[in-house]
């Protein structure tokens, strides 16, 4: 008999899911059960807390989101819509031999990968894992397909004169020329909050780009137990919001979670004035990391990789029965077709 | 060719199955053209790719590394001066996409299959373009830290057989290359019993051990009486050597002698001021169970592959009649 037992978190138990998450390696703010309920509500998915033991010890949260659609059983994690850049597995394994994690953190896939296929059942199946979780062998050993995908990563450890020093030409002038236009302002805290919020909304629907973060789910996220880890900076000028980010904080990491600005103020370098305010207050507050998320399209790649941080990998992992993938075929096909 | 070498030698990823002796060998082994493509930046080569082209059942196959040569990494080779971040990814997706662009236009493929060594992390040039990119997985030693910290990594059992081995006084370990053909034939039984082939011919071996490559290529092996009853091969290259090939005997009973020879080397490689050892291959279950006990780094590395249409139709049919042999 396996010693590892995988089942749904009870409701009454779900109190200790926060605790876990907080205290394992790969745990995020996504991870966090008030997020997990908003992103459930927003994606209209049911949220399948699953937990692994072993004997006694818990060693893996992970939380899946269910829906069925058009008769297919969809399995996710992040759910879509939710602008969650990773969400998967959480695991806590204390050992301090590498062949006894290893072998843990096998058996640990091994069971979630079983309990997906036989307990929940799937038609379509997609986790992104975290850029902690990079072993991904025991899913090619089922059989399962990967995207890696990549992040861009300020190690604040260094001190923000480092990481200066590998901006590129673009990003100092940009950030020069912000910096000695007297007419404006940095505003930090959560006062803009919904600013920037709007800004990033205006400005995702100038780009024809469907924008994720509806405004119920924001304030849902807003009223939650962790509001206090959720940092907007916004760039005032005579008195509007011109640009502005919205940030997570998380133990020692920061994500940059929405940011924008108002090209048609056509005051430059706000963006890098904005990134650059923050990696020095990040910095003195002592956080580790500052993960500007994604990097996976080749327009914010271009963006993006000017401030010279570390590229970091992490992968999504799909499957598709036979069902799932005619119906897949069939929907990108009819996209296609709209598109066209 | 004249100066492949020499970037190869000077560049951040180059390994020795990237020099122009492995290259051919393998060339004449796989039978296969080798076509050895460079891109330039203005006067500058900023990077090579050692690309294999064979025309089969009508099929045009572009590898690096070619089939059936037990070379586990290839691929593009670097050597991108900038100091830099922004301007170091910027010119290294362009050369990606010049090499895509290259082998798609220039060469043509029905099927393209790219193993990339594990310092080659970006693989976004490959999926913007549509390309399937998996990991893969080997065992790497940082030689850099101290052996007995090393040691400490490994698995009780690993422990407990390598001191059996050690105070075992019928056998001897010697690193005279003259039983390199010995570990070859004992590798070879091995592959046999277990019904996997064996992709190492004697003419491929031979030719590797005859070419200016000899130096680094050294083996160690086990006697029992004279015989050799364990044995590895290893390259070496820069400061990195890599675990090619190895067996142990099955014929009586030689307790720990596998892990008597890993320890060895750990320990003479380190002593050399190697700065890494790979153990090569991660990625059967029963192989990571066997090589996990070791305690060494797991590091990936991507494989990326297109099939045009015929291409993918070809070879799910060779799929299901069991024509391609993918290790």
């Amino acid at each position: 008999m396996s010693e590892y037992r995988t089942y749904i978190v009870d409701e009454k138990d779900l109190g200790l899911w926060d605790d876990y998450i907080s205290r394992s390696e790969g745990g995020t703010i996504f991870h966090r059960l008030d997020w997990l309920k908003a992103a459930a509500d927003q994606s209209n998915t049911q949220l399948i807390p699953v937990a692994v033991s072993k004997g006694e010890d818990l060693v893996c949260l992970m939380p899946f989101f269910y829906k069925k659609k058009y008769g297919l059983k969809i399995l996710l994690s992040p759910p879509n819509r939710c602008y969650v850049s990773y969400l998967g597995p959480v695991m806590n394994i204390i050992s301090s031999n590498r062949y006894k994690y290893e072998w843990t953190y096998i058996s640990i896939l091994d069971e979630i990968i079983h309990f997906a296929e036989r307990q929940i059942g799937f038609d379509y199946f997609r986790i992104i894992h975290t850029t902690a979780i990079q072993d991904m062998r025991p899913y090619v050993w089922k059989g399962y397909s990967f995207t890696p995908k990549y992040t861009y990563m300020f190690d604040l450890s260094g001190g923000h004169d480092k990481i200066y020093s590998e901006f590129n030409h673009a990003a100092r002038k940009g950030l020069r020329k912000a910096a000695n236009n007297g007419n404006i302002s940095i505003s930090r805290g959560q006062n803009h909050a919904y600013d920037v919020l709007s800004l990033a909304e205006k400005r995702s629907y100038d780009q024809n780009i469907q924008f994720r973060v509806h405004e119920e789910y924001f304030k849902k996220l807003m009223d939650s137990s962790f509001a206090i880890n959720i940092e907007s900076t916004a760039v005032m000028y005579n008195g509007n919001v011109i640009a502005g980010s919205i940030d997570l904080i998380d133990g020692n990491n920061v994500y940059a979670w929405i940011g924008a600005f108002n090209k048609e103020e056509g005051i430059s370098g706000v963006g890098e004035l904005v990134l650059w305010e923050k990696i020095k207050d990040f910095h003195k507050r002592g956080y580790k990391t500052f993960d500007i998320v994604d990097a996976n399209i080749i327009r914010l790649c271009k963006h993006k990789s000017k401030y010279g941080a570390d590229l970091v990998s992490y992968f999504e992992v799909y499957k598709t029965s036979l069902k799932g993938k005619i119906a897949l075929g069939l929907m990108n096909k009819y996209k296609k077709r709209q598109n066209d | 060719m004249e100066h492949w070498d020499e970037f190869i030698n000077r560049s951040s990823n180059g390994t020795i199955f990237h020099t122009s002796e492995w290259l051919r060998a393998a060339e004449s082994h796989a039978n296969m053209k080798l076509l050895p493509v460079a891109v330039r930046k203005g006067n500058h080569i900023v990077c090579l790719l050692p690309l294999f082209y064979r025309r089969k059942y009508g099929l045009r196959i572009l590898m690096s590394p070619p089939t059936l040569c037990a070379i586990p990494y290839l691929g593009p080779v670097f050597s991108i001066p900038s100091s830099n971040r922004y301007n170091y990814e910027q010119t290294y997706i362009d050369v990606i996409d010049e090499i895509i662009l290259f082998a798609e236009k220039s060469i043509g493929f029905d099927y393209m299959r790219i193993v990339h060594p594990p310092d080659v992390i970006d693989m976004r040039p490959y999926t913007w373009k549509k390309y399937y990119v998996h990991p893969r997985y080997t065992y790497i030693f940082d030689l850099t830290a101290k052996s007995e910290e090393l040691y400490n990594h490994f698995h009780s059992t690993t422990k407990n057989a390598v001191k059996k081995a050690l105070t075992n006084q019928d056998i001897v370990i010697s690193g005279d290359k003259k039983y390199a053909q010995d570990v070859l034939t004992l590798v070879r039984q091995r592959f046999t019993e277990k019904k996997i082939s064996f992709q190492i011919s004697d003419g491929y071996f031979t030719q590797l051990i005859n070419s200016s490559l000899s130096d680094n290529i050294e083996s160690i092996a086990i006697l029992h009486n004279d015989r050799v009853v364990a044995g590895d091969i290893t390259l070496t290259d820069k400061k990195n050597a890599y675990a090619w090939i190895g067996s142990v005997s099955r014929d009586g009973n030689y307790p720990g002698v596998g892990e008597l020879v890993l320890w060895e080397k750990i320990k003479e490689y380190a002593r050399r001021g190697c700065m890494t050892y790979d153990i090569i291959g991660a990625n059967r279950r029963d192989i990571r169970k066997h090589k996990a006990k070791y305690g060494a780094r797991l590091v990936d590395y991507f494989v990326v592959q297109k099939t045009s249409m015929k291409g993918g139709i070809a070879l799910n049919l060779m799929n299901r009649y069991g024509k391609v042999n993918d290790e």
